[in-house]
């Protein structure tokens, strides 16, 4: 059986300290905008307990590379203990936020997402085939790699808008 | 389920004075460029404690050498007490960063990391009996390979630091 999906590598950011909310959902929003990325947010949960905010924001993200091949990419944040804090920065005052932030970047490749394989048995054979021989350096070395290092470019944008030290 | 060989077994870079955590982490990633090596991010950590910042990073970066064996490299840093300072360099101000790092790197030679040969049981004698008695050689030569991999990155960050024995604080 043909495998549709190809998983990537999970990678999880975590800051604590200062950052800007706002900044970091909205440089989200834009980045896949930026990178033609069709968009949603299926889970959008804001509590407010005692200790401070937490909310937890789910975002999908798909783009279509090609008539066979799909782009995946899945956000999960989650903030802990966010409190509202003033800090002065360069002269200015400013509304940052302090607390726990955890992002967890993941993605999956997407092969045949029209379909066309479906069906019957010798087309999904077909298609096995096709993986297995044909299109194989296309799949591993091409569009892996080009959606891994997406990944890895998300993961940076994350680090520099949490302005951490190691991006 | 690929065969993982240990080939670099903690292996570590210890250091406490001044360096910069950008410029050690864009030598590591400039390093697995050259050589060849995907760069697989696991987790990235930063906090920011009375003591100073702490940041822990792993990545698995890694490189098909054949379509049989692909090496890899696990590499931790973990930087704790950091504090901001500036150094005059040359009558420029650099922001550095004061405080102790380490760095831990395994590194794994997998083989059959397709497993094509672990569908069936007689795949995976046949598979044991090829690695035991016709391509020893060639994995002991990955593994060579790997080993020296390891200790040329490591001798590119320790020759980093080295150099600021010589900087003062200003």
């Amino acid at each position: 059986m043909p495998d549709k999906f190809r998983d990537m590598p999970v990678t999880f950011v975590k800051h604590r300290g200062l950052f800007s909310y706002s900044s970091l959902i909205n440089g989200l929003r834009n980045w896949f905008r930026d990178y033609d990325y069709e968009f949603h947010e299926p889970k959008h949960q804001w509590k407010v307990p005692a200790e401070g905010v937490e909310v937890e924001i789910k975002m999908k993200a798909n783009r279509k590379v090609n008539e066979y091949v799909k782009y995946h990419i899945e956000i999960f944040l989650r903030t802990y203990d966010m409190k509202d804090v003033e800090v002065v920065k360069d002269g200015q005052k400013m509304k940052m936020q302090d607390g726990k932030v955890l992002v967890e970047i993941g993605g999956k490749l997407e092969l045949d997402w029209q379909n066309r394989f479906g069906g019957n048995k010798f087309l999904q054979g077909l298609q096995d085939f096709l993986h297995q021989f044909i299109i194989k350096q296309d799949i591993g070395d091409h569009w892996e790699d080009d959606l891994l290092y997406k990944l890895m470019d998300l993961s940076r944008f994350i680090r520099a808008t949490l302005g951490q030290e190691a991006v | 389920m690929p065969e993982r060989r240990l080939v670099v077994d903690k292996e570590r870079i210890t250091y406490e004075g001044l360096f910069s955590v950008k410029e050690v982490m864009d030598i590591i990633l400039s390093w697995l460029s050259d050589k060849g090596y995907l760069p697989i991010d696991k987790h990235h950590k930063e906090s920011i404690k009375p003591e100073g910042k702490f940041i822990e990073f792993e990545s698995w970066p890694y490189k098909k050498v054949t379509d049989y064996a692909k090496n890899i490299i696990v590499i931790r840093l973990i930087g704790s007490e950091l504090k901001d300072v500036a150094i005059d360099v040359d009558g420029k101000k650099k922001k550095l960063n004061q405080g102790k790092l380490q760095i831990v790197f395994d590194a794994y030679l997998e083989t059959d990391y397709e497993a094509r040969w672990e569908t069936k049981p007689v795949f995976y004698v046949i598979r044991l009996m090829f690695e035991k008695y016709v391509y020893t050689p060639f994995l002991s030569g990955f593994e060579r390979n790997l080993k020296n991999d390891v200790t040329h990155l490591k001798s590119q960050i320790k020759g980093y630091l080295n150099l600021f024995q010589y900087y003062k604080k200003s």
